[in-house]
């Protein structure tokens, strides 16, 4: 359990990248918005970037998900990221109006 | 041409069958031939309607919910019921962006998500009695494994 915390969650100085998992639903999503949020108490974290190379299936609990920590980061006056998104993730965000109030890249070929 | 087909199953309101859930549906469908879209666009529409039965019709409680689904000609139907609290303004609840549990992490897209992954999307439902999420889905002769 630990270790997988490790892996879930990882901190470069002020920023915290969240490696999403190979699904994202709500039952994923609970578990992350703990952790993250922990994390978020007890470090000073100017940016969040969820990292989705991993991942292939998600669903709208994944926009609530990055909407409650863009809201969160906002209050502190931080930013919220997304990268390597495939093709559909990255149009279910934008479908939700994430675009316009985070920085999302696509990584090449994906 | 496939052969008129029929399944249900009974689950548990647990989140930790939500993955179950659209797995077995995806499994059922394979026989229409989908490609990996068509499936992935039907995992995400009974993902969003079995965890809505979970969060909004039992509110963690743990019920039961059905799911049934069938297959004609080249069509997909899918039926998600619980007997939960029930929606009051079904046109409302439609809306995206809308939730009644925005404080929940909840986006309000998930019947936005169905309607746009799905055919034809239809809601009925009765305040303490459940709601029932009823879906169509014309799946094409794409072949899933072809490169
Ligand atoms: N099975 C259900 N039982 C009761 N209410 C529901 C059900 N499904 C949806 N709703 C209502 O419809 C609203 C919108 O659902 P949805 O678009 O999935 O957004 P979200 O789940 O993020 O709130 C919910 O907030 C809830 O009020
Ligand atoms: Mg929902």
């Amino acid at each position: 359990m630990e270790d997988k915390t490790k892996e879930l969650m990882e901190l470069q100085k002020s920023r915290l990248i969240i490696h999403v998992p190979r699904e994202l639903d709500d039952h994923h999503a609970r578990e992350i918005i703990q952790k993250a949020d922990n994390l978020l108490e007890t470090h000073w974290i100017r940016t969040i970037v969820f990292d989705f190379e991993e991942t292939g299936f998600m669903d709208s609990a994944g926009v609530g998900m990055i909407l409650g920590r863009y809201k969160k980061m906002q209050y502190m006056g931080g930013k919220v990221e997304a990268c390597a998104m495939n093709d559909r993730i990255y149009g279910m965000l934008k479908l939700s109006g994430l675009a316009g109030i985070i920085t999302m890249k696509r990584r090449a070929g994906r | 041409m496939t052969e008129e087909n029929h399944m249900e199953m009974t689950i548990d309101s647990r989140s930790a069958n939500e993955r179950f859930a659209r797995v077995a549906v995806g499994a059922f469908m394979t026989q229409l031939n989908p490609t990996v879209e068509e499936v992935e666009d039907v995992k995400t529409a009974v993902s969003e309607a079995v965890t809505n039965c979970i969060i909004h019709g039992y509110e963690g409680a743990v019920e039961d919910i059905v799911i049934r689904c069938c297959i004609r000609e080249k069509e997909l139907e899918l039926w998600i019921s619980d007997r939960g609290r029930g929606i009051p303004d079904i046109a409302k609840a439609m809306e995206p962006m809308f939730s009644t549990k925005p404080e929940q992490e909840r986006s309000g897209m998930g019947f936005a998500f169905m309607e746009a992954f799905m055919d034809t999307l239809e809601v009925t439902s009765a305040v303490g009695k459940g709601t029932t999420v009823h879906m169509t889905k014309k799946i094409g002769q794409g072949n899933a494994w072809e490169d």
